[in-house]
């Protein structure tokens, strides 16, 4: 019987310790991120490219360490897991729009740059609201 | 010109536009005067190009086409059972409008565009978030099946009171297509009612549009004499619904 509750107690921790894990590894990469979305703003309002560039390097590399873990459908809190899919497609438009971004900045076009950051923050309210609720 | 010459013209000219007021372009009037916008009178056909017949669909099956522009997705739905008529709407912005009902022998035929007015989610030739529920189905985004849902944000739409918002943050409507039944039982796009958010469709989606299009400028034209009209799953790669 010892043996059984001890086996339990060790598996219910471990379970406990990977969660935490990957909700820490979670955590990093939307921090990444959101550091990539401020720095966009503030490039952006005081007309600073290297910041938007180092902004939009952040997001891409967010999105590229989320690629990185595998299966989108274990990355996820457990109760959203089953939208993975709505996830997969929100990190597709994530790059595209920052992409857009770049490419607007590229060609000195502050209305586009401006329209795709737009729709970049959106992109990742949008998730944000069905991943973690708002 | 007689002045009993000009009123001649002038009757059968306002008769004309009476009786198919998709004889001419532009924003028109719906009963209550909102929201109604007339396009090309387009006819939906089958991917071989033969007229699609409104007796001829299958009920709750959806079907898509593109109206009134080539990258604007539409469902045409024969939803099995008679939708309601003379349903009032409201949009976003408060507007007032009549949805006049279904078409077909049943009065169970509708079409609306597949864009979420929540945050543009659409159906496209990759995937699509947006989809009718049949009614003995389940979905998370509703009570009870028989609505067209949006699985991104988990938005309801109502198909027989004029895809009216149920449920879920869609502030108003899907826009519906006003479809004509013509007595040799082809179907017929003739105009768009309801706020569209088609200017922000467009603006949202460049990289889609040119991977899927050739580019912005080709998906905003507009569609002309018919369009393919063909079941979802011919239509796009995967449809995803909670």
């Amino acid at each position: 019987m010892k043996k059984i509750i001890t086996t339990l107690l060790i598996l219910c921790a471990l379970s406990t310790d990977s969660y935490a894990a990957e909700q820490q590894e979670r955590i990093s990469d939307m921090k990444h991120m959101a550091d990539g979305m401020g720095l966009i703003m503030n490039g952006l309002l005081y007309n600073y490219l290297d910041n938007i560039n180092a902004g939009v390097k952040y997001i891409q590399e967010g999105v590229e360490s989320i690629h990185q873990k595998g299966n989108l459908k274990t990355y996820l809190p457990e109760d959203t897991a089953y939208a993975h899919k709505f996830g997969e497609k929100s990190l597709r438009r994530i790059m595209e729009y920052s992409n857009e971004l770049n490419e607007a900045m590229k060609a000195k076009d502050l209305d586009a740059a401006l329209e795709s950051a737009s729709l970049l923050m959106r992109q990742c309210n949008s998730c944000h609201s069905r991943v973690r609720g708002w | 010109m007689q002045r009993r010459d000009f009123l001649r013209v002038v009757g059968a000219g306002a008769t004309v536009v009476a009786v198919y007021p998709s004889m001419i372009g532009g924003t028109l009037y719906a009963d209550n005067g909102q929201l109604y916008k007339a396009y090309e009178k387009v006819q939906l056909v089958d991917g071989d190009g033969n007229p699609i017949k409104a007796s001829s669909l299958e009920a709750e099956k959806t079907y898509v086409f593109n109206y009134p522009q080539v990258a604007v997705p539409c469902f045409l739905i024969n939803l099995g059972e008679k939708a309601e008529n003379e349903v009032k709407l409201k949009s976003e912005d408060g507007t007032e409008y009549i949805w006049s009902g279904a078409v077909g022998e049943d009065n169970s035929i509708v079409a609306y565009t597949a864009i979420c007015p929540h945050q543009l989610t659409h159906t496209n030739k990759a995937d699509s978030f947006m989809s009718y529920v049949p009614r003995k189905a389940t979905t998370m985004a509703y009570k009870e099946g028989g609505v067209i849902i949006c699985a991104s944000h988990l938005s309801a739409f109502d198909p027989k009171r004029g895809a009216n918002n149920l449920s879920g943050p869609a502030p108003q409507p899907l826009a519906s297509i006003v479809l004509e039944h013509a007595k040799d039982d082809t179907l017929w796009a003739v105009a768009v009612l309801g706020q569209d958010k088609f200017h922000d469709y467009f603006k949202s989606f460049k990289s889609e549009f040119k991977e899927q299009f050739g580019g912005k400028r080709k998906a905003k034209k507009f569609v002309s004499f018919s369009v393919p009209t063909v079941a979802i799953s011919e239509y796009t790669k995967e449809i995803i619904a909670y």
